[in-house]
């Protein structure tokens, strides 16, 4: 029941932070003040990181499994263009360049579901013969 | 990889939906705007973004549900469809009383709370019961 629980709040979180994401895109130009909301979006993804990492073993994955470690690789490059992006804020003027930022960071977040829904790496449906051996999996 | 492809596209369109969902009630609840304008702005998200994406979801999720040879008895698809009714429902009765003359009054105010918190509420029972297929 934990486990389940766990999963919902997983699910529940990153579905807020793609959204939230998607909200900043949408409403940008409307609303330019919409970037102070870049804090929360790192307080958000602490707990959508460990719920996820809680349910890594209880569904019978480890740390090595490639879509997992795909999703805490990408995971931290959000991490970091978010963190910039709150240290950079008053340098960035244009409008265009951080609807540009907020497009690449939801490119981000929707790569990490592909990967969760199908349980293999994006990087396995663009290049199919390098992701068999990146999968274990003898492609020769 | 079809049914991978809607699953994905589902979770999307379930994002969008909620956002517009959240959205529409930070609209309500702040309250800063004149009546009329938050009234014509959330029927604005009903009809462009929570209706179509609701009709969306229902195409994608009978259509998993077929690709996967699912029982419609499974007890988190029951949940689904009637929690997916019962979501419309409370939306709609929520939108009648805000464009209604009386919505200022306190009673369709509360009327409205309610009908947001059931919509709330069922919305999470939801995403709960297809997160775990329960």
């Amino acid at each position: 029941m934990l486990v389940n629980f766990l999963k919902f709040i997983h699910v529940l979180l990153a579905l807020g932070l793609l959204g939230s994401v998607c909200y900043c895109l949408i409403t940008l130009r409307a609303n330019p003040t919409i970037v102070r909301l870049n804090n929360y979006f790192l307080w958000l993804l602490l707990p959508v990181v460990i719920t996820g990492t809680l349910l890594v073993y209880p569904s019978h994955f480890t740390f090595h499994t490639p879509w997992i470690q795909a999703a805490y690789f990408l995971v931290l490059i959000f991490f970091v263009v978010m963190s910039a992006l709150i240290l950079l804020r008053a340098k960035i003027q244009s409008k265009m360049w951080w609807q540009v930022i907020y497009l690449g960071l939801m490119i981000l977040l929707m790569v990490v579901v592909h990967d969760a829904v199908t349980k293999s790496t994006f990087f396995s449906f663009v290049m199919p013969a390098k992701a068999g051996i990146q999968n274990g999996l003898d492609t020769n | 990889m079809l049914y991978n492809c809607l699953k994905i596209l589902h979770i999307l369109s379930a994002t969008l939906l909620l956002t517009s969902i959240v959205y529409s009630f930070q609209l309500w609840w702040s309250a800063k705007r004149p009546a009329i304008q938050v009234a014509e702005g959330i029927q604005t998200q009903t009809w462009s973004v929570i209706i179509p994406f609701a009709i969306f979801q229902l195409m994608t999720g009978f259509t998993m549900i077929s690709l996967k040879h699912y029982g419609l008895s499974e007890f988190w698809i029951k949940g689904s469809v009637i929690g997916f009714v019962i979501m419309m429902a409370t939306w709609f009765i929520f939108i009648y009383t805000l464009l209604s003359e009386k919505s200022a009054q306190p009673f369709f105010r509360q009327l409205q709370f309610v009908m947001l918190a059931l919509c709330s509420l069922t919305l999470l029972s939801m995403i709960f019961l297809m997160a775990n297929r329960i």
